[in-house]
């Protein structure tokens, strides 16, 4: 069963980085060019004016609103109380879950990591749960819970847990020996060990386990307000998409949209940064 | 610490302790959960004894053709056509990086979107059938597909690249034979990305609107209180998760075997 643990996850860290990897890129010249910088929003602009063409003149089924329509829809929305209700539950959810499950997933990590024994002991089980979408213990959640925002919460910290868990065991369980025993050599203590040798290895695992389990989170809690009702932006999609209310349906996706891409950013500069150091460690040792 | 990083061979004569050791968790989790759950009267967790029938009733006889196989036909369909969308889109765009670039705010917009606020939309736009669940789990899965594609095709090896040049390969040799093998791993990660996503709006798609699929009968069976119906209803997508997940894992690597030593040398 250990052959089944996935490649590192850091590897699918490539999946993020249109536009930003080599020095020939337009993306590295645009700094120079503002003309090329405006491209990538300019481009953006006549999607959406094309959409707003289409629609305007008939092109486009109704269920599909212009443009213009779906911001005057936010505008009108979003400083309705009801909004920001739904904001805030669905934020809480999100975020509550996702503290609490990383928690959990990096204490169980740490804990596996140094202890082959338990790692021997539980690793089947594990390898078995990881694979288990969180979304599939949806209806006995609500058998027991019932449709309650501690579900929606319960669920995205279970989401959490597993790439956390993974993530941190497989930052533990690679620290070089050798950086160990350089450790032991020099008689530092237990609390700059960690500091200056746990820590700079574990932190980048954690960092992109972060990222991954946040956008899971983020998907679970949305479907679980769809499905049940929940307190939350998804449930409010799922109403106005019922009632035949599209440009509100539109503008609440975008702001779940919107929510989704600044998640992304913070995480991925957050790890950025933890590779970063993560990088410049490996090219010193060889 | 020495002591736990021994080579194989050294341990080699401890490999059915170590084996015993690994199965030992799984074998009591089972034998406590039958024993725990035997008598058990309580209507939300019924005997394991009873949801094994049940299971066995419903998901290894007539409801395989009626629920399972939709399931995953829409699951797979969805996938297959995300992966050949995004590989083909990605190649080209990766060749293209004015193009890529772009485009890139719409691109990222479409990942970092999470893909079940969609659910309603689709069902808005294209109703509740088999062909509106296959064209919405093929949209969310493109973009992980698409963006690895385009990074792995991008970050090939320039002097591979001169290589083929020199050796006056035509466009189409140089993407097929050199570009798409040499972004094979990022593809492939790609790939599982968005077979996990596949696997979640498959069973989000079942539980918010159908009328078939093993979500479908799940939930119905919670909402009827068919407790036993459900707790099979997880425990099968449990499984098909491992499965289908699990067995990527597998693939990826045995076709990658070129790319991990490569990387050892």
């Amino acid at each position: 069963m250990t052959a089944l643990t996935p490649p590192t996850e850091v590897e699918s860290t490539a999946d993020s980085s249109v536009g930003r990897s080599r020095d020939d890129l337009p993306a590295v010249r645009a700094r120079r060019r503002p003309l090329l910088r405006a491209l990538p929003w300019v481009t953006t602009l006549a999607i959406l004016g094309l959409e707003e063409l289409l629609s305007r003149t008939g092109a486009l089924p109704e269920e599909v609103p212009a443009v213009t329509t779906v911001v005057g829809a936010a505008v009108a929305l979003v400083p309705t109380p009801d909004f920001l209700l739904s904001l805030t539950a669905t934020l809480q959810q999100f975020g509550i879950g996702l503290v609490v499950g990383a928690l959990i997933g990096v204490a169980l990590g740490v804990a596996l990591g140094g202890i082959p024994l338990l790692y021997r002991l539980t690793h089947v089980v594990l390898d078995f749960l990881r694979f288990v979408p969180a979304v599939v213990y949806l209806p006995l959640l609500v058998l027991l819970m019932g449709a309650t925002p501690q579900a929606s919460l319960f669920l995205a910290a279970l989401g959490t847990v597993w790439p956390m868990l993974f993530q941190t065991y497989y930052g533990v369980v690679g620290i070089p020996p050798i950086l160990k025993d350089t450790g032991r050599v020099f008689g530092l203590r237990p609390h700059q060990r960690l500091t200056a040798i746990v820590l700079p290895a574990v932190l980048p695992f954690v960092a992109t386990g972060l990222r991954i389990a946040a956008s899971h989170a983020l998907v679970v809690v949305v479907a679980v307000q769809i499905i049940t009702a929940v307190p939350g932006l998804g449930r409010d999609i799922a109403v106005y998409a019922s009632n035949g209310v599209y440009p509100e349906m539109y503008a609440l996706v975008a702001v779940v949209g919107i929510i989704g891409v600044l998640l992304n950013l913070v995480l991925e500069t957050l790890e950025r940064r933890a590779l970063h150091w993560h990088a410049s460690q490996r090219e010193t040792r060889s | 610490m020495t002591a736990e990083r021994l080579p194989r061979t050294a341990t080699a004569s401890r490999r059915p302790l170590r084996l015993a050791a690994s199965l030992a968790l799984p074998v009591v989790v089972i034998v406590a959960w039958w024993f725990a759950s035997a008598g058990s009267t309580s209507p939300f967790f019924p005997p394991l004894q009873t949801i094994l029938a049940t299971f066995g009733e419903n998901w290894l006889s007539s409801r395989v053709v009626t629920d399972v196989l939709p399931s995953l036909g829409r699951m797979l369909a969805g996938f297959a056509i995300a992966v050949v969308v995004g590989v083909v889109l990605g190649a080209l765009l990766g060749r293209l990086p004015i193009v890529s670039y772009a485009l890139n705010p719409v691109l990222q917009f479409g990942r970092a979107l999470p893909a079940t606020a969609l659910v309603p939309v689709s069902i808005v736009l294209l109703g509740i059938g088999d062909l509106p669940k296959i064209l919405l789990i093929a949209f969310v899965t493109v973009f992980p597909v698409m963006l690895n594609t385009i990074d792995g095709v991008r970050n090939v090896d320039a002097v591979l690249e001169d290589a083929t040049r020199s050796y006056r390969l035509t466009r189409a040799q140089r993407a097929l034979l050199v570009q798409l093998p040499a972004a094979a791993p990022q593809i492939l990660a790609g790939m599982r990305i968005a077979l996990s996503v596949a696997f979640v709006m498959m069973v989000v798609t079942e539980l918010f609107a159908a009328v078939n699929g093993i979500g479908y009968v799940t939930l119905q069976a919670q909402q009827s209180f068919q407790v036993a119906l459900m707790w099979s209803g997880i425990l099968l997508l449990g499984i098909l998760g491992v499965l289908v997940n699990g067995l990527f894992v597998l693939v990826e690597r045995r076709l990658l075997r070129w790319y991990a030593q490569d990387r050892e040398d």
